[in-house]
Order: C-alpha cells, then sequence, then structure tokens
C-alpha cells in the first residue's frame, strides 16, 4: 500500500519509538501485576529496577497507561489501607480478562523475538 | 514534604474530569511523587534536589493532561455487552436496545431519513384517511341513542324508485300503525327569504313534524322546542340554527319573542339551536312546523316527506322492517291506485347518512394500506442492505455469545424505533394533509368539516406505526437467525455470508412493491378513467357561458301568475339590455339542482296502465327562451312564446326520449297528455315540440323522461332560477345581474350565483374527490416501488462489481451489460405484474360501485397501467445499469 509506506518514511524515530515502548509497557504491567496486586510506584519501580535502568516511565507515562488497562477490564484498581502506612494507595490486579490477555500477549511476543533473531541473528540465551 | 497537589491539578486542567475521579488522581499521583521525593531523600539529596527530582516525573509538559483526558473521556465504541444472554432483565434490555438504536440512527443519518420519510409517508396518509373514516363511518351521529334512529322509504322500485320519498297520507297511516316506533316524525324541504332585517337573504330550513327535536332527544340552546299544537295550519313559530342567529342577530339572546318575517309573513322566533346541531345537513339554517293542510294530509300520491322515527328499546331493524312492509302491504291493498306495489325500507339513519361514500372511503383506506406496506417494504430493503453490512458485527456477537432471540429483539428494538419516529412525522403530515383534504370533500359528505385528529386516531396511528415496525424488521431479523456464523466470519468479502438468502429477501420486496403498487395504479386508473368517461358526458345543454341564480320570490308579494309575470318580464328586459349578456331566461329549477316534481301521465285516447306500470316523466317549468339559453336543441316543433299564456291553450314540450317511449316512430307532434291521469279533471295539454334528452336530476344515470310546461299556464309552480348566457365569464357579470334585479324589486333576494359549469362540476364531486384521492396514493406508491426497485438494483449492482469487472475484462461489451442488468430488472417487473395483475381482478371489482361507463377488468387500463409500471421499473433499473457500465475492470477485480 503505497498509503502506508508513506507515513512509515516520515514517522519520526521518537515516535516509532513511544509506540513500541506502549505496546510493549502494556505487557509489561501486566506482567508485574500477575503474581500479586501492586501500586502504581511500586511498578515504576520494578520496570526501572528489573531493566536495570534501561526502561523508565515517569507519572505522565505510566499512570495513563494503568488506567486505560483499568478502563479495558484488563486490570482492576482498588484503593486499600494497610496497617503501620499512613495512607491509602491504589492496588492493582490481574482480572480474569487481563489473564487472557497477557497470555495471548506474551505468546505474540516470544514470536515477535524470536522471529526478529532469527533474521538478525541475535540470540537470546 | 513539598505539597505536589497543586502541581498536578494545574496539568490536569482541561481534561473535564468528573470531580471525583480528579480527586482519587491527584491523590495517587501526588502519592507517586512523594514516595519518588523520600527516595531522594533517602539516598542523600538536599531537599531542594530532592524536590526537582519529584517534579522531573512530571516532565514531558502537557503529556499527563493529554494522555489521562484520551484515556478518561466516554468510550465511543458501541456498548460490548449488548447480545449477552443475561436472563429476564428484559427492561434494562429493551433501555439498552433503545440507547443503541438511537445511536444506530444518528449515525446513519440519511438512511434515517430516508426510512423516517417513507414510513412517515405511508403512516400519515393511513392517520389522515382513517380520520375521515373515524369521523363519517366510526363516530356516532350526535344525537341521542343514534342507533335506534331509522330513515323510512316508500319503495317503488318497479317505477325505479328503491327509496322514495313517502307520501303525507301514507306517513300519517305509517305513524298511526305502528308499534315498533316510539315516534315517527316527517320534514320537507322548505327556502325561506329573511327581509326587514338588513340585506335580503334566502335560507335553506325545513318543515319539520313538531316532535322532530324530541325524537332526535336534541333540545334548543335558547328558547324552546315545538309543541304539539303548533303543528298545524296558520301557526307561524321558527326555530334558527346557531349560525343563523349569530350571522343576522349578532347571538343576541332577546331574539326569542322576535317577529321575523319570512317568505313576506311574520314568524314569532321560539328558539335557538346549538352550534353542534345540524339536521338534516349543514346547510338546514331554519325549521318551522311541517302543518301539514287538509288537502295535504290527504295526499297519497304526492311524495315528498323525508321521515324519520326511533324505534322502541328492544326493537331490531328486522323487526321494524318487518312491520312496516305489512303496513306498506296493507296500504296496497287500501289504496291500490297510488300505493301498488309501493313498498317500505327501513334504514338505519348512520347507514343513510354515510352509505354513499362508504365504498369510496374503504377503498381509500384500502390504498392507503398498500402505500404503507409498500413503504414497510423499502424500509426492510433499507434495513436488510444494512443488516448486510452488518453481518460481521453480528457473527462475531453471536460468536461471543449473545442470544440470537436477544439480537432478534434488538433488530425488531431498531425497525420499531424507526416507525414510531416516522408515525410521529405522519401525524404532522396527516394533520398539514386533513387541512387540504377537507377543501376537496364534497360538502354533500355529512359532517365533513368535523374532521379531525382525536384520541382514536392517535390510538391508530399508535398501532399502525408498532405493527409497521414489527413487519418490517421482521426480515432483517430473521436473517440473523438464520447467520451461519462459521462462513460469515471466515468469509472476507463484503458481500459475505447469507448473500443469496438477503437477495431472495430483497427480490421478493420489490416483487411485492410492483404488484401493490400494479393493484393501486389500477385503482386510480380506472377511477381516472371513469372520471373521464364521467366529465365527456353529454349533459344535454351548453354548459359554458351560463351564469345561474337563485331568486325565489315572496309568496306573500307575487301569489299568482298575473303578479309574477311582469316582475320577470322586467327582470329579463333588463338583464337582456346588459353589456355581455346573449340572451337570458327563467325556469323553475335548473339541471342538477333539484330531482323532485316527476309524475306519470296519461294520454289522449289510451286507457291508462295499470298505477305500477306508469312510469315517472320529469317536469320543469320554463319561461320563453329557456331552451336557446341554455343550449337544449329543438328537435321538433317549435319553442314556447310569450303568447302561450293562460288565455291560450295549455301546451307542453317533451324530451326525445318521452316522445320515443309514448309514441315510438310516431311524430308526437299535436298529441295532447294530461299529468297524473286521463280522469283528472283538468284540460288536455298539446305537445307542441320536442327537445333533446338532458340530465336534470343526476349526471351520472342515463336521462330520465321530461317534460316542460311554461310558467305563464301554471299557477302552482313559480320560476325561482334566472339563468343567462353570456359573451364573457359569466360570474363577472354576477353583480351588474343581481343589480338590475335589485332595481325592479330591491327587496328580492338574490342566492347560489353560480357558473353552469360550476354545478356540473359539483355534480360529480364526489367522484373527482375518490379519483383525485387515490390518484395521489397510487403516484405515492408508484414512486415509492420505483425508489425501492432503484434501491434493489443498485445494491445487486454493487455486490457485481466483481463480476461485472470480470465480465468487461473478458470483452463483454458495455451494452450486453447494460441489458442484463435491464433483463434483471425486467424480471422483477414481470414477476410482479403477474402477482398484481392476478390481485387486481380480484380487488378492483370491490370498486365496481365507483366505476362510470368502464368495467373493474377494463383492458385497456389494465394495458396502459402495466406499460406504465414497466417503464419505471425500467428508468428505476437503468441509472444503476449505468453505473455498472462505468466500472472499470481493472479497479474491480482489484477490489477484495
Amino acid at each position: 500500500m503505497p498509503q502506508l509506506y508513506i507515513v512509515v518514511t516520515y514517522m519520526s524515530s521518537a515516535i516509532l519509538d513511544r509506540e513500541l515502548k506502549k505496546g510493549s509497557a502494556e505487557l509489561l504491567i501486566l506482567s508485574l501485576v500477575e503474581d500479586r496486586p501492586r501500586h502504581g510506584y511500586d511498578i515504576g519501580q520494578l520496570i526501572e529496577l528489573r531493566s536495570r535502568g534501561a526502561l523508565r516511565f515517569n507519572v505522565a507515562s505510566l499512570y495513563p497507561l494503568l488506567y486505560r488497562l483499568e478502563k479495558r477490564g484488563w486490570i482492576r484498581g482498588r484503593w486499600v489501607e494497610k496497617a503501620g502506612q499512613r495512607r491509602r494507595r491504589r492496588y492493582y490486579r490481574l482480572t480474569p480478562a487481563g489473564t487472557k490477555i497477557l497470555a495471548a500477549q506474551r505468546d505474540g511476543w516470544r514470536e515477535f523475538v524470536e522471529a526478529i533473531g532469527k533474521i538478525t541473528g541475535i540470540e537470546y540465551a | 514534604m513539598p505539597d505536589f497537589k497543586q502541581q498536578i491539578r494545574d496539568r490536569l486542567a482541561g481534561s473535564s474530569l468528573s470531580p471525583t475521579r480528579e480527586v482519587e488522581i491527584v491523590e495517587e499521583l501526588s502519592q507517586h511523587l512523594e514516595d519518588r521525593y523520600e527516595q531522594a531523600l533517602s539516598r542523600g539529596a538536599t531537599e531542594g534536589e530532592a524536590y526537582e527530582a519529584a517534579l522531573f516525573e512530571l516532565k514531558e509538559n502537557g503529556l499527563l493532561g493529554l494522555e489521562i483526558r484520551r484515556v478518561e473521556r466516554p468510550v465511543q465504541q458501541d456498548p460490548v455487552p449488548m447480545g449477552i444472554e443475561r436472563g429476564a432483565n428484559i427492561i434494562g434490555d429493551l433501555a439498552q436496545d433503545l440507547h443503541y438504536g438511537v445511536r444506530m440512527l444518528v449515525k446513519n443519518p440519511s438512511f434515517t431519513i430516508v426510512a423516517v420519510l417513507a414510513l412517515a409517508l405511508g403512516i400519515g396518509a393511513n392517520s389522515a384517511i382513517f380520520s375521515v373514516v373515524n369521523t363519517v363511518l366510526l363516530r356516532p351521529l350526535p344525537y341521542k341513542n343514534p342507533g335506534r334512529l331509522v330513515m323510512l322509504w316508500e319503495e317503488a322500485t318497479h317505477l325505479g324508485f328503491p327509496k322514495n320519498t313517502p307520501s303525507p297520507a301514507n306517513f300519517i297511516d305509517w305513524r298511526a300503525q305502528n308499534t315498533v316506533f316510539e315516534a315517527m316524525a316527517a320534514m320537507v324541504e322548505r327556502s325561506f327569504n329573511l327581509t326587514g332585517v338588513g340585506e335580503p337573504e334566502r335560507f335553506d330550513g325545513r318543515r319539520v313534524s313538531a316532535n322532530l327535536f324530541d325524537l332526535l332527544g336534541v333540545q334548543p340552546q335558547l328558547g324552546r322546542a315545538f309543541r304539539a299544537e303548533e303543528d298545524k295550519p296558520g301557526s307561524r313559530v321558527v326555530i334558527l340554527s346557531n349560525g343563523l342567529w349569530q350571522h343576522r342577530f349578532g347571538g343576541d339572546p332577546r331574539v326569542i319573542g322576535q317577529a321575523v318575517s319570512l317568505n313576506g309573513e311574520s314568524y314569532t322566533v321560539i328558539g335557538v339551536m346549538p352550534g353542534s346541531f345540524q339536521f338534516p345537513t349543514r346547510r338546514d339554517q331554519l325549521w318551522v312546523p311541517l302543518a301539514f293542510d287538509a288537502k295535504e294530509a290527504a295526499s297519497r300520491g304526492n311524495h315528498f316527506l323525508e321521515v324519520i322515527a326511533r324505534m322502541k328499546p328492544g326493537v331490531t331493524l328486522q323487526q321494524a322492517q318487518a312491520e312496516m312492509s305489512t303496513i306498506a302491504a296493507r296500504l296496497a291493498q287500501q289504496y291500490p291506485e297510488e300505493n301498488l306495489r309501493v313498498g317500505s325500507v327501513v334504514t338505519a339513519l348512520q347507514e343513510q347518512v354515510v352509505g354513499d361514500i362508504k365504498p369510496a372511503l374503504l377503498v381509500l383506506l384500502g390504498a392507503v394500506g398498500f402505500v404503507l406496506l409498500i413503504a414497510c417494504a423499502n424500509v426492510a430493503n433499507l434495513l436488510l442492505a444494512r443488516a448486510a453490512a452488518r453481518q460481521k458485527e453480528i457473527a462475531l456477537r453471536l460468536a461471543l455469545g449473545a442470544g440470537r432471540s436477544r439480537l432478534t429483539r434488538q433488530f425488531l428494538t431498531e425497525s420499531v424505533l424507526l416507525a414510531v419516529i416516522g408515525g410521529a412525522v405522519g401525524l404532522l403530515l396527516s394533520i398539514a394533509g386533513l387541512r387540504v383534504l377537507k377543501t376537496f370533500i364534497p360538502d354533500t359528505i355529512s359532517q365533513a368539516q368535523a374532521i379531525s385528529i382525536d384520541a382514536k386516531v392517535l390510538v391508530f396511528t399508535g398501532l399502525v406505526a408498532l405493527v409497521t415496525g414489527i413487519i418490517f424488521g421482521l426480515a432483517p431479523a430473521m436473517q440473523v437467525s438464520h447467520l451461519d456464523i462459521n462462513d460469515t466470519l471466515k468469509e472476507g468479502g463484503r458481500d459475505a455470508a447469507g448473500g443469496t438468502r438477503g437477495n431472495r429477501i430483497r427480490a421478493l420486496l420489490v416483487i411485492g412493491e410492483i404488484a401493490v403498487s400494479f393493484v393501486l395504479l389500477m385503482g386510480a386508473g380506472l377511477l381516472i378513467n371513469s372520471f373521464m368517461h364521467l366529465r365527456n358526458l353529454h349533459p344535454g345543454f351548453r354548459a359554458n357561458h351560463l351564469l345561474t341564480m337563485k331568486i325565489p320570490l315572496s309568496e306573500v308579494k307575487y301569489p299568482d301568475k298575473e303578479r309574477r309575470s311582469p316582475f320577470y318580464a322586467e327582470v329579463l328586459r333588463r338583464v337582456q339590455a346588459l353589456p355581455g349578456v346573449q340572451s337570458a331566461a327563467v325556469a323553475g329549477n335548473l339541471p342538477l339542482t333539484y330531482d323532485g316534481d316527476s309524475m306519470p301521465i296519461g294520454i289522449e285516447g289510451r286507457t291508462d296502465p295499470p298505477p305500477d306500470q306508469r312510469p315517472d316523466v320529469i317536469l320543469r317549468v320554463v319561461g320563453p327562451g329557456y331552451f336557446s339559453t341554455m343550449g337544449i336543441p329543438l328537435v321538433r316543433g317549435r319553442d314556447f312564446r310569450e303568447q302561450d299564456k293562460d288565455d291560450s291553450a295549455r301546451v307542453v314540450i317533451v324530451s326525445e326520449k318521452t316522445a320515443r317511449h309514448f309514441w315510438p316512430g310516431e311524430n308526437p307532434i299535436g298529441k295532447r297528455l294530461k299529468p297524473g291521469s286521463t280522469n283528472r279533471n283538468i284540460p288536455w295539454i298539446e305537445i307542441i315540440g320536442v327537445v333533446k334528452d338532458v340530465r336534470q336530476n343526476d349526471f351520472v344515470s342515463e336521462p330520465k323522461m321530461q317534460m316542460y310546461m311554461p310558467y305563464q299556464q301554471l299557477n302552482s309552480f313559480a320560476p325561482n332560477a334566472l339563468v343567462v348566457r353570456t359573451n364573457v365569464e359569466p360570474l363577472s357579470l354576477a353583480g351588474a345581474v343581481r343589480n338590475a334585479i335589485w332595481a325592479v324589486d330591491k327587496d328580492q333576494p338574490v342566492s347560489n350565483l353560480r357558473s353552469m359549469d360550476e354545478i356540473v362540476s359539483e355534480a360529480v364531486a364526489r367522484q373527482r374527490f375518490s379519483m383525485l384521492l387515490l390518484g395521489i396514493f397510487a403516484a405515492l406508491a408508484m414512486v415509492l416501488a420505483a425508489v425501492g426497485i432503484y434501491g434493489v438494483m443498485s445494491y445487486s449492482i454493487a455486490q457485481r462489481t466483481r463480476e461485472i469487472g470480470l465480465r468487461i475484462a473478458l470483452g463483454a461489451q458495455k451494452s450486453d451489460v447494460l441489458k442484463m442488468i435491464l433483463r434483471q430488472g425486467l424480471r422483477f417487473v414481470a414477476a410482479g405484474l403477474a402477482i398484481g395483475l392476478a390481485a387486481s381482478f380480484a380487488l378492483t371489482r370491490v370498486m365496481a360501485s365507483l366505476l362510470f361507463g368502464i368495467s373493474a377488468t377494463d383492458p385497456a387500463t389494465f394495458v396502459s397501467i402495466s406499460l406504465m409500471l414497466i417503464a419505471v421499473a425500467l428508468l428505476a433499473s437503468y441509472i444503476p445499469a449505468v453505473r455498472a457500465m462505468k466500472i472499470d475492470p481493472m479497479l474491480a477485480l482489484r477490489y477484495q
């Protein structure tokens, strides 16, 4: 399709970066809340920590994403007040729908990475 | 700890979040920033550095507000849960369906407008005609227990009068001898010249039995009704209509007891009727006692009464008829001379009032029903096309677990919603339409002015809309329930599964539309044709350039012919002197304005046949110059002359039909006759001329036998009409002629100034009314059907784009494509015509009573309507066909 081709040509690398990040960010967040509920700061910290600082979300990028996932019904947020903490926090957990999506996205991502690997010769241990 | 909340709020400004949601978000985000701040402090940053680090989280200016807004704004996609079976939450489902339905309609404005308009036309036409039917046929007459009111007629079918006006003596005997009626009253038309107050004016009224108002159960709003003792000669009391009271007496209640001058005699006003009262017609403005004199009361051969009666409670029409037949048989035995074979007919008043118009109204009601059917078919087609486009969506829903019944309900809700909107718009259309309709409804249809939209019409419209919605919603809904999910989801193209099935339903709908419009067009065609026949009938006179008016003379001022003649002579002299006037004449009653005055005749030298074998001859009294002015050709003999007076020999002119009947193959000139019978004690009257037949009583039936006598030789028949042949537009002379009359007698009322053309046209008003309305509805039907054909052809061509492209690519000529598509259109038409033809043969028979001079299966009409419909269908397929010819094979093949 010629139109699509033009769009791609003019797509700045910054936008491409953002889109890629958004696509993978969903997967990241869903994975992080899979085993237990977490609040936003926790999620942000974990992403930064586990990627050793390579991936970093700030407030302006993380929370809209959380809200979007919640809106889609993939995660559900709840205010929780825990003993010993001075304030309530909003914890997000995976919903059944989110579980399915997560599985599908994991598969998709694996296939994608494998495909890229085969083409580029980059292998992962 | 610094407070970050304000910083966050600033960035959220303009996101138009709900206040509670905003508080939540601010709380959550500020916690994040505080965590960040504390973390920085714990890593040894200064408070200033920690604050900077926290605020850094909010960097990417404007992005936060934008992103949040994007996430939080209401979802634009369709509500997904629709169609999921959730048990019995019908109300919730309905609300959801309605909500969804409204959104679908708003999202497709062009579809909605077309569908609503088609439905509005269909439903509006139904409401309008139903409100006429409701008022005229269904609403009870405005009298007490109207179901028990009947009209009584003499039955003399053997003489051509299945329902004849009874004679006074018969009426009096009926009244005395019956046991089935609570009361019986008679009336007879009479007109009155009201003089003394303002301009002289003439009013139609009735002489009525004193008990008439009691019998009807209606009392005057002012004053009182007649007393029994007032029903005798010489009693001079009058009851006024509300209209007359308002119009001439300014609604002054002091009118009761006041004396008014009627036909030159003084009457005392004793009552005023309520505004809603009209009896028997809207034209009747005043009522005086019937007051038979002895001679009138004894008259058995003179038939001029209208008789109304109220049946006793519990008496049926059949019982009443049975007793009246017995009484009539007894009277026939007792008075064979007048009553031989004369029976009696009892007709419900309601039937009497609406009898004539009923078939026409029912045909119209059927016609608008057909129009609505066509509209339904069109909308169903639109919905089907849309359903085809939505098949993917539907299949997806089914796959996700939506129940078929739930989806069917959704479709029906949408279509009913559409129908209800169409109904509302249709109601508005019908209100506007009724206003126009009222101006077409002939005066003779009683209660025409009372036609209105009432609760019954509203309920009717609502029901029609509901049923309509269900009918046209069924087709697409049925398609849903037959949808094969697998096929639909698998197949990639836009012409997804169910295509053949959908196409078959669409084709059937179009064929149905063509069939129904054919029936309607046939009906309209037959009516138009028969109306043409009617208008082409020769009335027997030249109607153009004739000005007519009534100049009823006062019986006091002009009691006999000696005093009448000079008046007429002077009026005629003055009128004939007016520029633009060719000639003028007086007459008793003009053709098509009166149907009384007929009698048998006795012929000199022949014995009278038995009473039941003496046909009536219509008698008209005319002045000299009448035939030449009216343009009635004289076939033989001579016209009346000024010299044909009282002192000269009595003369008569007969019509051709009379001459043929009594003197077949003979020359009637010089023969002599007597009105009534040979043994009457009056002089023989000699025939001096023969004129062409004239349609005297009604325009539609064949002219009856007629004879004319000069008014100068008759005392009891005063001419009261003036007819003027002009060189100019007749009505332009109205003022001048009236002034000429007033110059002779300033108190002389002049009324009903009309051209003869107008009178003729009024004589066929009812036929014109039916023709016009059915014509309009048929045209509507044809347009709707054409739109339907066009829609289906366009749709099927859009579906066949690839195929057509392929054909062209493989070398098909454009003309081949055109032929192929037109052939498809013609197939629809042929099928529709075949069904329509069969249906018309069956259905147009109900119209037989509305037709004139043409049979209900008139071949010419059938052929011309078929040709017309074929032409329209071809045109409707031609436009999409031309579009198909322009298909670029390359583009078409690349599609998909």
